[in-house]
Protein backbone atom coordinates (compact mmCIF):
# COMPACT_ATOMS: atom_id res chain seq x y z
CA UNK A 1 0.00 0.00 0.00
CA UNK A 2 1.46 3.41 -0.98
CA UNK A 3 1.71 6.56 1.16
CA UNK A 4 -1.17 9.03 1.08
CA UNK A 5 -4.66 9.50 2.41
CA UNK A 6 -6.10 6.31 3.80
CA UNK A 7 -9.74 5.53 3.07
CA UNK A 8 -11.57 2.91 5.11
CA UNK A 9 -14.22 1.01 3.18
CA UNK A 10 -16.87 -1.30 4.57
CA UNK A 11 -17.57 -4.38 2.46
CA UNK A 12 -21.05 -5.87 2.65
CA UNK A 13 -22.46 -9.28 1.86
CA UNK A 14 -20.24 -11.58 -0.20
CA UNK A 15 -17.68 -8.81 -0.71
CA UNK A 16 -16.53 -9.41 2.89
CA UNK A 17 -15.77 -13.09 2.33
CA UNK A 18 -12.17 -12.78 1.18
CA UNK A 19 -10.67 -9.96 3.24
CA UNK A 20 -13.20 -9.21 5.96
CA UNK A 21 -15.78 -6.45 6.38
CA UNK A 22 -13.39 -3.51 6.65
CA UNK A 23 -10.49 -2.72 4.33
CA UNK A 24 -8.37 0.34 3.71
CA UNK A 25 -6.63 1.79 0.69
CA UNK A 26 -4.24 4.72 0.43
CA UNK A 27 -4.38 7.22 -2.40
CA UNK A 28 -2.22 10.22 -3.17
CA UNK A 29 -4.68 13.08 -2.78
CA UNK A 30 -7.05 14.18 -0.04
CA UNK A 31 -10.05 13.21 -2.13
CA UNK A 32 -10.82 10.38 -4.51
CA UNK A 33 -13.68 9.20 -6.65
CA UNK A 34 -15.48 5.97 -5.92
CA UNK A 35 -14.08 4.67 -9.19
CA UNK A 36 -10.54 5.46 -7.96
CA UNK A 37 -11.23 3.60 -4.72
CA UNK A 38 -12.56 0.57 -6.57
CA UNK A 39 -9.47 0.45 -8.78
CA UNK A 40 -7.21 0.80 -5.74
CA UNK A 41 -9.11 -1.95 -3.95
CA UNK A 42 -8.70 -4.23 -6.94
CA UNK A 43 -4.94 -3.67 -6.82
CA UNK A 44 -4.51 -4.00 -3.05
CA UNK A 45 -6.93 -6.89 -2.59
CA UNK A 46 -6.68 -9.22 -5.59
CA UNK A 47 -9.59 -11.36 -4.37
CA UNK A 48 -11.80 -8.31 -4.88
CA UNK A 49 -10.39 -7.44 -8.27
CA UNK A 50 -13.04 -9.02 -10.45
CA UNK A 51 -15.85 -7.79 -8.20
CA UNK A 52 -14.66 -4.19 -8.36
CA UNK A 53 -14.82 -4.17 -12.14
CA UNK A 54 -18.49 -5.11 -12.15
CA UNK A 55 -21.02 -2.33 -12.50
CA UNK A 56 -23.34 -4.18 -10.13
CA UNK A 57 -21.28 -3.12 -7.11
CA UNK A 58 -22.97 -0.04 -5.63
CA UNK A 59 -21.27 2.54 -3.46
CA UNK A 60 -22.85 4.05 -0.37
CA UNK A 61 -21.35 7.24 1.10
CA UNK A 62 -22.71 8.71 4.31
CA UNK A 63 -25.84 6.58 3.92
CA UNK A 64 -26.62 7.56 0.31
CA UNK A 65 -26.06 5.54 -2.87
CA UNK A 66 -23.69 7.40 -5.16
CA UNK A 67 -22.23 6.88 -8.66
CA UNK A 68 -18.62 5.93 -9.32
CA UNK A 69 -17.88 9.55 -10.22
CA UNK A 70 -18.77 10.71 -6.69
CA UNK A 71 -15.81 12.21 -4.84
CA UNK A 72 -15.15 11.24 -1.22
CA UNK A 73 -12.85 12.51 1.48
CA UNK A 74 -11.17 10.74 4.35
CA UNK A 75 -13.53 10.27 7.27
CA UNK A 76 -16.68 9.75 5.27
CA UNK A 77 -18.61 6.53 5.81
CA UNK A 78 -17.95 4.51 2.65
CA UNK A 79 -19.42 1.10 1.88
CA UNK A 80 -19.69 -1.14 -1.14
CA UNK A 81 -22.83 -3.17 -1.78
CA UNK A 82 -23.14 -6.28 -3.94
CA UNK A 83 -26.60 -6.99 -5.41
CA UNK A 84 -29.30 -6.81 -2.74
CA UNK A 85 -31.47 -9.75 -1.72
CA UNK A 86 -34.19 -9.07 0.78
CA UNK A 87 -37.67 -10.50 1.07
CA UNK B 1 -47.31 2.88 8.53
CA UNK B 2 -44.95 0.70 10.51
CA UNK B 3 -41.64 -0.69 9.34
CA UNK B 4 -39.26 -2.66 11.52
CA UNK B 5 -35.93 -4.35 11.04
CA UNK B 6 -36.13 -7.17 13.57
CA UNK B 7 -32.97 -8.69 15.01
CA UNK B 8 -34.87 -11.47 16.80
CA UNK B 9 -37.49 -14.03 15.85
CA UNK B 10 -40.81 -12.61 14.70
CA UNK B 11 -44.31 -14.04 15.16
CA UNK B 12 -46.36 -13.41 11.99
CA UNK B 13 -49.65 -14.51 13.60
CA UNK B 14 -49.22 -12.01 16.42
CA UNK B 15 -48.17 -9.28 13.98
CA UNK B 16 -51.24 -9.89 11.83
CA UNK B 17 -53.52 -9.85 14.86
CA UNK B 18 -52.05 -6.56 16.08
CA UNK B 19 -52.28 -5.08 12.59
CA UNK B 20 -55.97 -5.95 12.26
CA UNK B 21 -56.72 -4.79 15.78
CA UNK B 22 -55.36 -1.35 14.92
CA UNK B 23 -57.60 -0.78 11.90
CA UNK B 24 -60.64 1.43 11.78
CA UNK B 25 -63.26 0.74 9.14
CA UNK B 26 -61.17 -1.07 6.53
CA UNK B 27 -62.80 -3.86 4.55
CA UNK B 28 -59.71 -5.78 3.43
CA UNK B 29 -56.36 -6.95 4.75
CA UNK B 30 -53.74 -8.79 2.68
CA UNK B 31 -50.63 -10.18 4.28
CA UNK B 32 -47.60 -12.20 3.24
CA UNK B 33 -45.11 -14.12 5.32
CA UNK B 34 -41.84 -15.37 3.89
CA UNK B 35 -40.26 -18.37 5.62
CA UNK B 36 -36.71 -19.69 5.65
CA UNK B 37 -36.52 -22.94 3.69
CA UNK B 38 -34.75 -26.07 4.98
CA UNK B 39 -33.17 -26.73 1.56
CA UNK B 40 -31.70 -24.67 -1.26
CA UNK B 41 -32.81 -24.76 -4.89
CA UNK B 42 -30.67 -27.82 -5.55
CA UNK B 43 -32.12 -29.65 -2.56
CA UNK B 44 -29.06 -29.33 -0.31
CA UNK B 45 -29.74 -28.84 3.39
CA UNK B 46 -29.72 -25.29 4.76
CA UNK B 47 -28.96 -25.08 8.46
CA UNK B 48 -29.29 -21.30 8.81
CA UNK B 49 -30.18 -18.37 6.62
CA UNK B 50 -28.10 -15.31 7.42
CA UNK B 51 -29.36 -11.87 6.50
CA UNK B 52 -26.71 -9.18 6.66
CA UNK B 53 -27.76 -5.55 6.87
CA UNK B 54 -26.12 -2.10 6.84
CA UNK B 55 -27.26 -0.12 9.85
CA UNK B 56 -29.31 2.93 9.04
CA UNK B 57 -29.42 2.40 5.31
CA UNK B 58 -31.30 -0.89 5.52
CA UNK B 59 -34.01 0.64 7.70
CA UNK B 60 -34.27 3.65 5.37
CA UNK B 61 -34.60 1.41 2.32
CA UNK B 62 -37.52 -0.46 3.87
CA UNK B 63 -39.20 2.79 4.92
CA UNK B 64 -38.82 4.16 1.39
CA UNK B 65 -40.49 1.09 -0.11
CA UNK B 66 -43.40 1.41 2.31
CA UNK B 67 -43.74 5.12 1.59
CA UNK B 68 -43.85 4.46 -2.15
CA UNK B 69 -46.59 1.87 -1.68
CA UNK B 70 -48.53 4.33 0.43
CA UNK B 71 -48.58 6.88 -2.38
CA UNK B 72 -49.26 4.32 -5.11
CA UNK B 73 -52.19 2.40 -3.64
CA UNK B 74 -55.29 3.56 -1.74
CA UNK B 75 -54.28 1.81 1.46
CA UNK B 76 -54.97 3.01 4.97
CA UNK B 77 -52.23 1.08 6.79
CA UNK B 78 -49.08 -0.82 5.90
CA UNK B 79 -46.75 -2.97 7.95
CA UNK B 80 -43.34 -4.38 7.08
CA UNK B 81 -41.32 -6.41 9.56
CA UNK B 82 -38.09 -7.77 8.09
CA UNK B 83 -35.67 -10.03 9.91
CA UNK B 84 -31.92 -9.71 9.89
CA UNK B 85 -29.29 -11.93 11.49
CA UNK B 86 -29.29 -15.72 11.71
CA UNK B 87 -32.60 -17.43 10.90
CA UNK B 88 -33.49 -21.09 11.37
CA UNK B 89 -35.48 -23.03 8.75
CA UNK B 90 -39.18 -22.50 9.29
CA UNK B 91 -38.75 -19.10 10.92
CA UNK B 92 -40.25 -16.03 9.32
CA UNK B 93 -37.94 -13.86 7.22
CA UNK B 94 -40.44 -11.15 6.41
CA UNK B 95 -44.01 -10.14 7.20
CA UNK B 96 -45.95 -7.56 5.22
CA UNK B 97 -49.55 -6.47 5.57
CA UNK B 98 -51.72 -3.92 3.81
CA UNK B 99 -55.19 -2.68 4.72
CA UNK B 100 -57.65 -0.91 2.45
CA UNK B 101 -61.36 -0.36 1.94
CA UNK B 102 -61.42 -2.99 -0.80
CA UNK B 103 -59.40 -6.13 -1.46
CA UNK B 104 -57.70 -5.23 -4.75
CA UNK B 105 -55.70 -2.38 -3.29
CA UNK B 106 -54.64 -4.42 -0.27
CA UNK B 107 -53.55 -7.41 -2.36
CA UNK B 108 -51.67 -5.30 -4.90
CA UNK B 109 -49.95 -3.27 -2.21
CA UNK B 110 -48.70 -6.39 -0.43
CA UNK B 111 -47.51 -7.83 -3.76
CA UNK B 112 -45.74 -4.57 -4.59
CA UNK B 113 -44.04 -4.44 -1.20
CA UNK B 114 -42.63 -7.93 -1.63
CA UNK B 115 -41.45 -7.38 -5.20
CA UNK B 116 -39.53 -4.30 -4.13
CA UNK B 117 -38.18 -5.82 -0.92
CA UNK B 118 -36.72 -8.73 -2.91
CA UNK B 119 -34.58 -6.48 -5.07
CA UNK B 120 -34.23 -3.15 -3.25
CA UNK B 121 -34.17 -3.70 0.50
CA UNK B 122 -30.56 -3.29 1.64
CA UNK B 123 -30.04 -6.85 2.81
CA UNK B 124 -27.86 -9.75 1.76
CA UNK B 125 -28.97 -13.37 2.11
CA UNK B 126 -26.56 -16.22 2.70
CA UNK B 127 -27.58 -19.86 3.02
CA UNK B 128 -25.33 -21.77 5.42
CA UNK B 129 -25.27 -25.56 5.38
CA UNK B 130 -23.03 -28.57 6.00
CA UNK B 131 -21.45 -28.07 2.58
CA UNK B 132 -20.58 -24.42 3.14
CA UNK B 133 -22.36 -21.20 2.38
CA UNK B 134 -23.96 -19.67 -0.69
CA UNK B 135 -24.94 -16.04 -1.25
CA UNK B 136 -28.39 -15.54 -2.73
CA UNK B 137 -29.06 -12.87 -5.32
CA UNK B 138 -32.28 -11.89 -7.06
CA UNK B 139 -32.87 -13.94 -10.22
CA UNK B 140 -34.57 -13.08 -13.49
CA UNK B 141 -37.99 -13.81 -12.06
CA UNK B 142 -37.38 -11.41 -9.17
CA UNK B 143 -36.30 -8.63 -11.51
CA UNK B 144 -39.22 -9.31 -13.85
CA UNK B 145 -41.60 -9.14 -10.91
CA UNK B 146 -40.13 -5.81 -9.86
CA UNK B 147 -40.31 -4.48 -13.44
CA UNK B 148 -44.07 -5.07 -13.53
CA UNK B 149 -44.50 -2.01 -11.33
CA UNK B 150 -42.49 0.32 -13.54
Amino acid sequence: MSEGTSFEIELCGRLADADGPLVAVALGGEAASIGDLKRALAQCYPALGEEMMQRRIAACVDDAIVPDSHVVRMGQRIALFPPLSGG
Amino acid sequence: MATTLAHDRIDPARLLGEFIAGLDGDGAVASFTGLARPADRQGAAVARLRLDHYAGVTEASIEAIAAAARTRFPVSELCIVHRCGSIAPGEAIVFVAAAARHRRAAIEAADYLMDRLKTEAVLWKCEEGPDGKRWIEPDGDDHAARARWG
